[in-house]
């Protein structure tokens, strides 16, 4: 109609966005948040087609399978890692990728991931660190930061007798497999952008065969961390950031292989 | 006839999966089955196939976990202690109904220092399951080579046919034992189900996606009640067992696995002294041949067990004959035992103590 | 915990003593003597002459330092049991304890030990014994390690059980590609060294 402005799509929800009319997660989580951004990720590389996703046990386990459209499955406790290479190897086509909690990955599975970036597998991980185990009601865990108050650690976790916060991005960029590691928020919009563009790294440097790509997502956790979503936002931004700083903290092109080994 | 060659037990497995079309093997080392993955990292690069050395039996399972996941013929193999590490990983194996085999190679329980001993400790462990869920697991126990070789083409035939988790249940004396083995194909008249649940990438199935969450199950009753369904099948259509010499037998011998072979030798032996002895061998330990076991035993009416073992066989072969027919049990105790700590020939129950105890009952 | 008496059994397989067409073999040794390596030699040279073969190692789960046997039959009928408490013929390579050994030894049976090591002498007066300074020859061949070779050679020139050449046969096969051409003559030659060491015995009686 003359006069009227022609109407143009610029945002939307992404094509892989499962339509379940609800996030699945508690008001102010930030996994609502990647899950979207894993949705544009792989959108935008283009390889629904190929992509294999692998949750860990936790609030990853259910949604981010029912919620983003490609192959997917949720595994027991900390072993999608070793189920992710499995499926790799017998797929090395396929794009594959586990989405892991810091219990799930950190305490549980840690041998197993870790033992995975020693066989130098060609896989992407997600990890998503709120601090807590989200699911099973805000206890401790690997990566709470000190003095933070958990239902285990009642008078803030004191590292006298629990020990020191997992700095699963730093760790990982020192294993000779790996790729790309790097820490991520969503916390603000500046971010979500940074942190698309190192998970779309991680995911490169599986489609170009070089090694394993890592990218941890610091993420809120109201209802476990007490704190109003806005709250949750301002202690990210402070106490989180202070403890696990965001950045890349390795980018390979090449891997390189000893010369001679036989 | 295929070619023979003389290769032991656990060299049988290996050829046998090959067999099967199984390219893809997932193991740690534990003594008595090393040479099964130390066959595989040779033979499997050559077909184009993927060896994984896992750092344990949790990431072996996973490992085959994800792999029938991905719709492809899968296995591990291990021993005893090595299979408890597994139990949780089967579990969610057959609660996902992935089809998959496991290869156990028992040795005598419950430590780490009996490991270098032959034993039948396992199974409760195989046949009852040892992890959670009420699960069921096809069992098929083995007791010379060439039966290893044949049983790996008939388990993933079961798995694929069935979507089941099938274990393959040898042991020390038979994954060591050398003969002559046929190595033949065995061709299953049936058509296989298509795997069109496997997670391959959306691409390859036409664009439809696929997922599974683990565990996950939204009404438990209809769950159980399908799998009751599904178990009841197996036990109409899939129970197997060797019987042997048992047509006018006085006493039946039940004795499965590498047991079996000593007792056959006694019973062979018994024979020729004009002693009317048979020999009932379970090939399925799950499903269980319970009729076949009351129906042998209510005509022979006497029944000696023969297991290296405190008595777990003996458990199922008495609830079959419901307390109508004598059972008797030639358990560890029977084991031929040296002086010496580390002394070779301890841990096995030889033909001629079998024979002894037959005696002592006819 | 079965005393060993309880063992003792009367019948014997008859076909053991008729027809020479059973074979049953228990050696005994401590690992790294080579006894498994000699068993497995002959169930691979049977398989040409028997229908049916049968190998049965049993060793404890370190690789050295163990007591270690293994058990051969040869038959050409079907194998029920690869194992037998008491074999026809044993051959205790090592210097494990003989009282217990020999009374494994079935009654008509043939026992060979290391008169090299073992000084004690057989009490069953029920077999056949042959002492074989088999530690000794091969030290005079020149290598203490084919003791094994020595006790197989004096084996078959004893049972016929299957000819030197097709041992020589298995052993060209296994041993095939040139690398170990010195290792294949010295075994070779302790072979027929063993064998002649009966040989000698057979023409004294």
């Amino acid at each position: 109609m003359k006069g009227e402005a022609a109407k143009e799509k610029i945002y939307g929800t992404p094509k892989l966005r499962v339509p379940i009319p609800f996030s699945m997660f508690c008001p102010g989580c930030h996994y609502g948040i990647i899950v979207r951004l894993l949705c544009e990720v792989i959108e935008e590389l283009g390889i629904e087609g190929r992509a294999i996703g692998l949750a860990g046990v936790g609030c990853s386990f259910g949604p981010f399978p029912m919620l983003i459209d490609v192959d997917f499955t949720a595994c027991p406790h900390g072993r999608a890692p070793a189920m992710a290479t499995a499926i790799k190897r017998i797929h090395p086509e396929a794009i594959v990728f586990t989405v892991q909690g810091d219990g799930d990955l950190g305490a549980i599975g840690l041998g197993c991931f870790m033992n995975t970036l020693l066989r130098g597998e060609k896989l992407t991980t997600i990890f998503l660190n709120n601090a807590c185990y989200g699911t099973t009601g805000g206890q401790m865990a690997p990566t709470t930061p000190w003095g933070m108050r958990t239902t285990t650690t009642p008078k803030g976790r004191d590292p006298s007798t629990t020990g020191f916060p997992l700095h699963a991005a730093e760790l990982t960029a020192t294993m000779k497999g790996v790729a790309y590691s790097a820490r991520c928020s969503v916390h603000t919009a500046a971010n979500f952008q940074r942190a698309k563009k190192a998970v779309k790294m991680a995911f490169q440097k599986q489609m170009d065969g070089i090694g394993y790509g890592f990218v941890e997502f610091l993420s809120a956790c109201p209802p476990n961390w007490g704190m109003t979503p806005v709250d949750c936002l301002k202690f990210l931004s402070e106490r989180m950031i202070a403890e696990y700083p965001l950045g890349e903290f390795k980018n390979a092109n090449a891997i390189e292989l000893p010369g001679e080994w036989m | 006839m295929g070619e023979k060659v003389l290769i032991d037990g656990n060299e049988a497995i290996g050829r046998g999966a090959i067999q099967a079309g199984c390219k893809y093997f997932f193991g740690y080392p534990i003594t008595p089955q090393n040479e099964i993955p130390e066959f595989m990292s040779r033979e499997l690069p050559q077909i184009g196939g993927v060896f994984v050395q896992t750092e344990s039996e949790t990431a072996s399972v996973y490992m085959v976990y994800g792999g029938a996941l991905a719709g492809a013929r899968v296995m591990t193999s291990t021993s005893s202690c090595g299979f408890s590490l597994m139990q949780e990983g089967i579990s969610y194996i057959a609660e996902a109904e992935m089809p998959a085999v496991i290869v156990n190679v028992m040795r005598m329980g419950p430590g780490i220092g009996t490991g270098g001993q032959h034993g039948q400790t396992d199974y409760r462990q195989v046949t009852k399951g040892g992890g959670h869920g009420a699960y069921r697991c096809i069992v098929l126990a083995s007791y010379s080579p060439q039966e290893c070789f044949d049983h790996m083409q008939l388990a993933f035939h079961l798995a694929d046919k069935y979507r089941i988790l099938v274990l393959v249940l040898s042991d020390f004396i038979i994954g060591r034992m050398a003969e002559p083995v046929e190595l033949r194909t065995l061709s299953f008249d049936e058509p296989l189900p298509q795997k069109d649940w496997a997670l391959t990438g959306k691409a390859k199935k036409g664009g439809m996606r696929r997922f599974y969450i683990s565990g996950l199950i939204m009404s438990p009753p209809a769950y159980h009640q399908h799998m009751i369904e599904k178990y009841q099948t197996i036990v109409d259509s899939e129970i197997r067992y060797e019987t042997y010499r048992d047509e006018d037998a006085e006493l039946l011998l039940v004795s499965y696995g590498s047991s079996a072979k000593m007792a056959k030798g006694a019973v062979d032996r018994a024979r020729a002294e004009g002693a009317k002895v048979g020999l009932f061998r379970p090939i399925t330990l799950w499903p269980f041949p319970e009729e076949a076991v009351r129906g042998a035993a209510y005509r022979v009416g006497k029944v000696l067990v023969v297991e290296d073992s405190p008595g777990e066989l003996v458990e199922d072969v008495k609830f079959a004959v419901q307390g109508r027919v004598p059972v008797h049990l030639l358990g560890i105790w029977g084991r031929y035992t040296p002086r010496g700590l580390m002394a070779a020939g301890s841990g096995i129950i030889y033909p001629e103590k079998i024979l002894q105890e037959m005696r002592s009952l006819l | 915990m079965q005393m060993l008496s309880n063992y003792q059994v009367s019948g014997c397989n008859a076909r053991e003593e008729k027809g020479m067409d059973y074979f049953a073999l228990t050696i005994a040794g401590l690992g790294g003597q080579g006894a498994l390596v000699i068993g497995r030699l002959l169930a691979e040279a049977g398989m040409s002459k028997y229908n049916h073969v049968s190998y049965f190692p049993n060793y404890s789960a370190a690789m050295r330092g163990g007591e270690s046997e293994c058990t051969i039959i040869l038959s050409n009928e079907e194998i029920s049991s690869p194992a037998w408490l008491e074999p026809s013929s044993l051959i205790l390579m090592g210097p494990a304890p003989l009282e217990e050994f020999e009374q494994r030894a079935k009654p008509g049976g043939l026992v060979m030990i290391d008169s090299s090591l073992v000084t004690k002498q057989v009490s069953r007066k029920d077999v056949e014994v042959f002492y074989i300074p088999a530690s000794k020859t091969a030290t005079e061949l020149g290598d203490s390690r084919v003791a094994n070779f020595v006790f197989l050679g004096a084996y078959l020139k004893a049972t016929e059980a299957v000819s030197l050449e097709l041992i020589e046969e298995a052993l060209e096969k296994r041993l095939a590609g040139g690398k170990w051409d010195a290792l294949l003559s010295l075994d070779k030659r302790a072979l027929r060294e063993g064998a002649r060491l009966v040989e000698r015995r057979q023409g004294v009686n």
